[in-house]
């Protein structure tokens, strides 16, 4: 669909991305509302996913020939502005006193104990997958290690995306629950 | 069920819904309208984002594999599918082309028959630190005890690392790959700068890329070839046949060797005698156990022989003692 030749040219990029976020508006900026439970700020967060996407110089070629997956890798780019934008206004916080409240909502990242709790967590997610049943534990790496979107992964197991849906929400519930209590050091931090 | 689990299942279903990409509007209506119904639907939601996000991380500690493999034998063969590919989804998920995918399968050739431009080996002895410039503009610098083999054609660049720790700033050239051959593994570079360790002793080899993109390709068993790509702050370790990855604390820095430095932050003592004793002709010998409390964190000077002992004496309760052959540690 898109031209080889035409990734060496800035306005080329430019069209496509326009091309990309026109298509995908409304998926995305769904996304990103549910995402963060805003209702104002998808706004900001299309800006912010265009900016990214203009500086990924060789866009065209990280999309050619993967064309079914492309809503998912906008999602990707997505996920990881509102993330980007959640650390951003967590550091700004930290700088000027912020409540209890707040920082239990937007501990850095970054930080030692933060850290700590990283580690202390996927110990345990790790652990929980392993309790899985194969095709749930499947499923589930292969959305989010190898970043394959429903379909990919239906294709790959031979199942139907619905089928995929519950394997991954099955595992998310079972990692829940071994992971509960855990999280009250952070409060349920999003990040 | 009880109501607890309703709203686990619940909230695990619409984040795994919301990360399909194909929620409709009604659905939105409805989860934004559950999330508002109770306090404890949006932590429950919140909490199995967070499980999401965290998630896209498993696996990459060299420790907690190897803890993993102890424990559950079965999950050895997810782990190889979960590793391989994991890279393309870091931090911005790249796609790989197509084109790349048929080059993959070439493994290194030793025979050339294109006209050579440079054939030529390097080496740096103990403690030195040796810069290269080669014809083609990229820089090359051997840490302690290194050797390389260069060799430059018209059609390819080839450096092979045959012992050390050397640190890469490739020109990049689109029709003439660099590659860094190491014996089982081959690295090509796509991007700039990263290191390449070997380490003879264990067998294992370790990729540091600081900037741009790297493939990491391993030979297992005979035939069979494993590609890696590597970004920036990628740390790729090939040991015992696997590979593991993690990311740099630092991102974009040079190591510190290159400028005759020496960092350690709270690392292990048995460490930081390991990491000097590759600079010394003269050892050090630790002559007890590392014991946990046994730390060191800081910035030494390479050619400050004694900063290091004097830091290790003066924070912990060690004390020095030199022979003729070597320096001895020993708990006071």
């Amino acid at each position: 669909m898109f031209k080889h030749k035409a990734a060496f040219s800035p306005t080329a990029s430019n069209k496509l991305i326009e091309r990309l976020v026109n298509e995908y508006d409304i998926t995305l900026r769904r996304f990103v509302r549910v995402r963060t439970g805003q209702f104002e700020e998808d706004d900001d967060v299309m800006q912010e996913i265009y900016v990214k996407l203009s500086q990924i110089s060789d866009l065209h070629k990280r999309l050619s020939g993967r064309m079914s997956t492309v809503k998912n890798y906008l999602l990707q780019i997505a996920n990881h502005v509102i993330i980007d934008r959640a650390r951003r206004s967590a550091s700004r916080r930290a700088s000027d006193h912020i409540s209890q409240i707040e920082e239990l909502h937007f501990t850095d990242l970054t930080s030692p104990e933060r850290a700590y709790t990283n580690e202390a967590i996927l110990e345990r997610i790790e652990l929980a997958l392993g309790h899985l049943k194969q095709e749930h534990r499947q499923a589930f790496l292969l959305s989010r290690i190898n970043g394959m979107s429903y379909r990919e992964i239906s294709d790959q197991l031979d199942v139907s995306v619905s089928t995929v849906e519950k394997y991954i929400s099955s595992a998310l519930r079972e990692i829940r629950k071994a992971t509960k209590g855990l999280e009250s050091a952070n409060s349920e931090s999003t990040l | 069920m009880n109501r607890d689990e309703k709203v686990q299942k619940q909230a695990a279903y619409y984040v795994t819904r919301l990360f399909s990409g194909e929620l409709t509007a009604n659905e939105e209506r409805e989860i934004q309208k559950w999330r508002r119904e109770n306090d404890c639907h949006e932590r429950e939601f919140n909490a199995v984002l967070a499980i999401w996000q965290h998630s896209d991380a498993v696996y990459r500690s060299t420790n907690r594999i190897s803890h993993l493999k102890r424990s559950f034998a079965f999950a050895a063969s997810i782990l190889l599918t979960a590793i391989t590919v994991y890279l393309l989804v870091n931090a911005l998920p790249s796609f790989l082309p197509a084109s790349q995918k048929a080059q993959r399968d070439q493994i290194v050739k030793n025979e050339v028959h294109k006209p050579i431009i440079m054939n030529k080996t390097f080496q740096s002895s103990v403690g030195e630190v040796r810069k290269i410039d080669l014809p083609d503009g990229s820089e090359v610098t051997l840490n302690t005890n290194s050797e390389i083999a260069v060799m430059l054609t018209s059609e390819q660049r080839l450096v092979k690392l045959r012992r050390g720790e050397v640190f890469f700033d490739i020109q990049k050239e689109k029709s003439r790959p660099f590659i860094i051959d190491t014996g089982k593994q081959k690295v090509t570079v796509l991007g700039t700068r990263f290191t390449v360790r070997k380490n003879a002793a264990e067998d294992s080899i370790k990729v540091s890329v600081l900037e741009g993109v790297v493939e990491f390709d391993t030979r297992q068993k005979h035939t069979e070839i494993r590609t890696r790509l590597l970004t920036s702050g990628d740390i790729a370790t090939y040991e015992n046949s696997k590979i593991s990855l993690t990311r740099a604390n630092r991102n974009n820095q040079q190591p510190g060797w290159i400028k005759g430095i020496l960092r350690f932050d709270n690392a292990p003592l048995s460490e930081v005698i390991e990491e000097l004793n590759r600079y010394r002709t003269k050892q050090i010998q630790m002559g007890f156990a590392q014991q946990e409390q046994f730390r060191i964190s800081g910035v030494f000077r390479l050619s400050d022989d004694d900063s290091v002992l004097n830091a290790i004496t003066a924070t912990l309760p060690v004390k020095v003692h030199e022979t003729e052959h070597a320096i001895e540690l020993s708990k006071k």
